[in-house]
């Protein structure tokens, strides 16, 4: 007996141990795959990063010294040019790499006033990072710099020379400017386009439809949505959708609309699954309450039921955005992978999650830029998917001291 | 009963749910500005009946109704749906207060039916707040919500709401059984002063409310009206067994 | 106080009105039945528009004069340019997603039956938003997860056997994400299932003498098969179906691969990579692959659910 009770001592420890096991690990992977993207992406996330641009602007430009001798702002840790009126840093490009970056440019200083080799009028702004240096100094010798030399000699070379030949201005690239704005560009297309579609559904099949076949069949036609695949959808958007945007644009290529269109049609069973549970939670008296007052069925679900079923109609438009933000595989047949900077509904372009795609399937993958964007893309989706739990907690609540 | 009083004429009324028959040729009148209480057992078709009055049994999925039901001179089937229920205002079982201010539960009717103009609305509604007699107790939080008040002054307030259309029957199906005694007694005083400007057909399960309000009453047994008469009548002298049997408790 | 009455005038209006309401009341209705018509044919649009694209290979004549054979498409191993069979890519996707589920399975359903039944309420809660949050990682964040520590982490292991791997990318890595990407699914739903186990049968196998944990392995586990079988049902889907993350790990080689150190293609890899600058039957023939796909998920949920069937014959 005792033998017995031990032997199912034994078992039942080791049944409490499997599952504390799995979910330890369950644990774990959820914290590795955040302390990834953050132990890599963190020192890459920056303001730079959000605001400035994918594609780095090359300038060429040359001007000449001034007679005036600038006063130097003493900003620490900076180099100055007293004869161009400009400071200099060693910095570091959003790739990690080594460069020289302008942190200040006096007002009279000669560039802000120049000429580059294509004859456009320019003007180096702070942020800027200044690369290869040729100059000609007083006795008409050549002068030379480059950014591996740091912002010292590159400060006391621009001094040195008395007429700068060529000297390359980089506007740095490499941001997500354009991807954040073509995500925001594609939530809301998406949204605007099911939303309506999603819960005129629901209203219909919860408020309108009788038990019977065309319900059912409405029913789980919308269901079978959910268990397609999202490249099965992107390939769908790639043949249908493309060519209609095409008809209204002229031009058959990738687009932000045709994404959107894409991501309805994703999006679709989940708001009809959400917004129908809200709505079938609304007490069915409202309805004849309102009825029986004169009020159409129009006025009643407008009026009374709508209102009522708000949170739903809340958490499912949330989940739709965790979805749009996460959204790849469908999104790269429609949207195309290309990282653009100017944005246009009617042309391709990167959503965050694409961004990472295109960066990754890039030669040297940036995983730095990537897990920087992907510690942003975590952080939207967590923040959509605790928001969902404490509005169901809301309602929840509110219901249960009713 | 002198037919020309009546407001409400009842004729042959057969009602189905499906296949079973929820109401067996049913002949009655309601009389004008008097109340009218439909007494028996659960499931003997009052509520139904009481339903048919504004078509409230349109929403129930294969129901059926064949027969007449008259009101005003006209045949409720040629009405206009809404316009017959502005006429014919409702009261639950349950107080359904909808989840807006006390102000917006009143309005809403009138709101519905195209009144835009504040005043007017603020007057429509203090109006039937008094009627109710619920102004004084919350005159001073209009805009708070309705679901912030007792049972009693939630049904109160569906009774303003009510009110609100300017009907001329108010329908009231079993206004009490939610809620208690004191409360059921204010509903009934209520009832007793809008006798005088409407006309009023209760549903109830207490008898003894049937004898302190109505003026009238019916009793239906499994779907036919048994018998109908003055309540004072029925009550102290009831013509058929089934009658005496039920207000006497020996069944129901 | 009958304002309808004592204003003859409004009386017309008031009627116009009522019936506008009425015919309002008709048009919205059939607005909303559009609507859900238009919600409930997108399924009909996807599966109309693969069908076509995807038999179209079979079928039209392209301009190069290529053609693509259907018997070889089928029963063909190898899937690279100009030869197209999808023969590898399905044993290769049934094969790896058959292992991911059969580990994810029974690690789910412990996580679940810990959060259920063992953890105290505050381990609960943290546990269930950690399951939460893991299923709302993005599979493009599980793809990047995968090349930047799990291709490394394969790499080292292979090492160990003095196995030379191509930068990690491999059959296993692929199974390990598609692991930590389905077992949140089968979680949640599991969690779910075992919630709704009646608390007196627990009570009934306890008064029996079953100790605490038998009662939780036997009575719990036996009362929520159906609702397990419901999230493997949809873990393996979502396995199936998932390509962002599987095209990022799993290296796009050709012919069925076994191996677990070697790189290896899926349908969905397939499906994905080169698609942006293929034209003609190239282009064309991954819609067949995408057809492929469909049919393979068909079938499996079937399967599963006469499995599932079976498994809960005597369940109520």
């Amino acid at each position: 007996m005792t033998n017995n009770n031990k032997k199912q001592k034994i078992m039942d420890f080791c049944r409490v141990f499997s599952t504390i096991c799995s979910s330890v690990l369950v644990i774990f992977t959820l914290f590795s795959i955040i302390f990834y993207v953050f132990f890599k992406g963190s020192s890459s996330l920056s303001f730079d990063l959000l605001s400035s641009d994918f594609e780095s602007q090359l300038n060429v430009v040359s001007t000449s010294q001034k007679t005036e001798q600038f006063s130097d702002p003493n900003i620490s840790d900076t180099y100055f040019s007293f004869s161009y009126g400009i400071s200099l840093e060693d910095g570091k490009s959003l790739d990690g790499e080594n460069v020289v970056k302008v942190v200040y440019v006096a007002s009279t200083s000669p560039f802000k006033n120049l000429t580059t080799s294509n004859s456009k009028s320019y003007q180096i702004i702070v942020g800027e990072t200044l690369d290869v240096l040729m100059g000609i100094d007083e006795n008409g010798n050549d002068v030379y710099a480059s950014a591996k030399d740091g912002a010292k000699k590159f400060a006391l070379a621009l001094d040195k020379s008395k007429e700068v030949t060529y000297l390359q201005c980089i506007k740095t690239g490499g941001g997500i400017r354009g991807s954040l704005i073509s995500t925001l560009y594609l939530i809301g297309l998406t949204l605007l386009f099911s939303l309506p579609l999603g819960i005129g559904a629901s209203i219909y099949l919860v408020l309108y439809a009788k038990d019977g076949k065309i319900k059912t069949i409405i029913q789980s036609l919308i269901d079978a949505t959910s268990g397609v695949p999202s490249i099965i959808f992107g390939f769908v958007g790639m043949i249908v959708f493309i060519p209609f945007v095409s008809v209204f644009t002229g031009v058959n290529n990738y687009s932000i609309l045709a994404g959107s269109l894409t991501m309805t049609i994703i999006l679709l069973p989940i708001i009809v699954k959400t917004t129908s549970e809200s709505l079938s939670t609304v007490p069915s008296n409202y309805m004849n309450g309102s009825l029986a007052l004169g009020a159409s069925k129009t006025q009643t679900i407008f009026k009374v039921i709508l209102p009522n079923a708000l949170p739903g109609i809340l958490s499912s438009t949330l989940l739709s955005i965790g979805r749009i933000i996460g959204e790849s595989a469908a999104l790269i047949f429609v949207m195309g992978t290309s990282i653009e900077d100017s944005i246009n509904i009617f042309s391709g372009a990167t959503s965050l999650s694409l961004h990472i795609w295109s960066i990754t399937k890039s030669e040297n993958p940036n995983y730095e830029i990537a897990s920087a964007i992907s510690i942003i893309i975590l952080l939207l989706v967590f923040a959509m998917s605790v928001s969902v739990k404490i509005v169901n907690y809301r309602v929840m609540k509110k219901r249960g001291i009713k | 009963m002198e037919n020309n009083q009546s407001i409400f004429e009842v004729k042959n009324v057969d009602l189905f749910y499906g296949e079973h028959q929820a109401l067996k040729s049913i002949n009655l009148n309601i009389e004008k500005n008097k109340v009218t209480a439909f007494i028996g057992p659960s499931g003997c078709g009052k509520s139904t009946l009481l339903r048919c009055f504004n078509k409230m049994n349109d929403l129930t999925s294969g129901c059926k109704v064949t027969g007449e039901i008259i009101f005003d001179g006209t045949d409720i089937n040629l009405m206009n749906t809404i316009e017959l229920r502005t006429k014919v205002g409702m009261v639950f079982q349950n107080p359904n207060p909808f989840p807006m201010s006390i102000f917006d539960n009143v309005a809403y009717g009138p709101r519905c039916s195209g009144i835009k103009n504040k005043e007017k609305l603020k007057e429509i509604v203090i109006d039937s707040l008094k009627k109710a007699s619920l102004y004084e107790e919350v005159k001073d939080r209009l805009k708070s919500s309705a679901l912030s008040l007792s049972g009693g002054q939630q049904q109160r307030l569906c009774i303003a709401r009510a009110i609100a259309m300017k009907p001329e029957v108010i329908l009231m199906d079993e206004p009490t059984s939610a809620l208690d005694p004191i409360a059921t007694l204010k509903i009934e005083e209520l009832i007793l002063e809008l006798k005088k400007n409407y006309t009023i057909v209760i549903v109830t399960h207490n008898m003894q409310q049937a004898t302190r309000i109505s003026d009238y009453t019916a009793f239906f047994l499994l779907g036919e009206m048994v018998e109908m008469d003055k309540t004072s009548e029925l009550f102290s002298n009831p013509k058929n067994k089934k009658t005496e049997d039920y207000i006497t408790g020996r069944f129901g | 106080m009958r304002s309808n009455k004592d204003n003859g005038n409004s009386l017309s209006l008031v009627d116009s009105r009522n019936k506008n309401k009425i015919l309002i009341d008709k048009i919205v209705h059939i607005l909303f039945l559009i609507i859900g018509m238009i919600c409930a044919s997108s399924i009909i649009i996807i599966v109309f528009f693969i069908t076509i694209k995807g038999l179209r290979p079979f079928f039209a004549a392209y301009e190069n004069g290529e053609k693509g054979d259907f018997g070889s498409f089928l029963f063909g191993i190898e899937f690279i340019k100009g030869q197209y069979g999808v023969l590898g890519l399905v044993i290769n996707t049934i094969f790896i997603v058959s292992i991911a589920s059969l580990i994810a399975l029974p690690l789910s359903v412990l996580c679940a039956l810990f959060i259920v039944r063992i953890a105290p309420k505050k381990i609960r809660s943290i546990m269930e938003i950690v399951v939460d949050l893991l299923s709302a990682v993005p599979s493009i964040v599980f793809g990047l997860f995968g090349m930047g520590v799990i291709n490394p982490l394969v790499k080292n292991i292979a090492a160990l056997f003095n196995y030379q791997t191509a930068g990690g990318v491999s059959t296993l890595s692929v199974i390990i994400v598609l692991t930590i990407m389905i077992i949140p699914t089968i979680t949640t739903v599991s969690i779910t299932a075992m919630k709704s186990v009646k608390e007196d049968k627990v009570l009934g196998s306890l008064a029996l003498g079953a100790t605490k944990m038998q009662t939780n392995f036997n009575i719990i586990l036996k009362g929520s098969k159906s609702g397990i079988i419901a999230g493997l049902i949809l873990g393996v889907g979502r396995a199936l179906g998932e390509a962002t993350a599987v095209n990022m790990v799993c290296g796009g080689a050709s012919g069925i691969k076994i191996s677990l150190f070697d790189p290896t293609s899926t349908l969905t890899s397939a499906m994905m990579s080169g698609i942006h600058e293929s034209s003609g039957l190239d282009y064309d023939i991954r819609f067949s692959v995408g057809l492929v796909l469909i049919i393979i998920i068909l079938i499996t949920n079937l399967i599963l659910n006469i499995v599932k069937k079976r498994i809960c014959k005597y369940d109520k």
